[in-house]
């Protein structure tokens, strides 16, 4: 079965905001979560620093969320989204 | 159980606030503060971490949550912990005001990797130090870097005790 290519809502913490026009919430397409957000990030290069994606790996201060699960747990940035999926970014709460 | 603490008296003035926004102060219940040093006591000999939520300046919800790094001078919130936090702090009405976590072996101040982590500037970072036999706790915002001391004030007043749940 061919997956299809869905418009999901990601919304993005405060301080990420000025890196897309000081949008909260903003829409990206794609198969899975990795997809979504590279398309964002396509749109507004400025995130990926800001998210500190680089590689294929989530980075360890960034929480990413599909429908309240960590997609560490689920299948990473190669989970599928679906129509009316919502993916949060959160950083992590983390320090010494 | 109750463990015996000092809060130092906040070496900030209210003016250093004027450009930074936000909280100045935050109020504790005294349950929850005694949950949170009870937490990172349990945590030893590591670093122990937790969130909490309320409305304003008062704290209302506390969560002791698992450290996902927990290393004596490490710590991470668990992240579904962390989404859970949020998740049933925004369902209360609440939202989350800030997040703590103990130092073993140093002061209740923030630690260069603190600072550099901090990733919410509207937060107070609460900071038990355990290094010594009676806790010392400090709050602070980290703002671009910048550290500033607020007010820890502990309320003796009774509070839906409906926090840890999420643990
Ligand atoms: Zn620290």
């Amino acid at each position: 079965m061919q997956e299809a290519t869905v418009a999901v809502e990601v919304q993005l913490p405060a301080q990420l905001r000025e890196f897309v026009d000081g949008q909260t919430v903003i829409e990206g397409t794609g198969v899975t979560v990795g997809e979504v957000l590279r398309d964002i990030v396509g749109r507004y290069p400025a995130l990926e620093e800001g998210l500190g994606l680089k590689g294929d790996d989530i980075p360890k201060y960034v929480n990413i969320y599909l429908d309240d699960e960590d997609i560490r747990y689920l299948d990473k940035f190669e989970t599928s989204v679906s129509n009316g999926s919502q993916v949060v970014i959160m950083p992590a709460v983390a320090g010494g | 159980m109750t463990f015996a603490y000092k809060i130092p008296e906040c070496q900030t003035s209210p003016s250093d606030f004027s450009t930074m926004g936000g909280l100045s102060h935050v109020y504790f219940a005294q349950t929850w503060f005694d949950r949170m040093i009870a937490h990172v006591i349990a945590g030893l000999p590591n670093e122990a971490c937790g969130l909490f939520a309320g409305t304003g300046e008062q704290v209302e919800t506390l969560y002791a949550l698992t450290n996902a790094d927990p290393t004596p001078q490490s710590y991470l919130v668990e992240p579904r912990e962390h989404f859970q936090a949020f998740k049933d702090s925004r369902e209360k009405g609440q939202e989350l005001l800030g997040c703590f976590h103990s130092h073993v072996r140093s002061q209740a101040y923030p630690s260069m990797t603190d600072v550099r982590q901090a990733a919410y500037p509207d937060w107070a970072y609460v900071i038990v130090s355990l290094q010594e036999e009676v806790s010392v706790v400090r709050a602070f915002r980290i703002v671009d870097e910048q550290i500033r001391e607020i007010s820890i004030l502990v309320k003796d007043i009774s509070v839906e005790d409906t926090g840890s749940h999420v643990r």
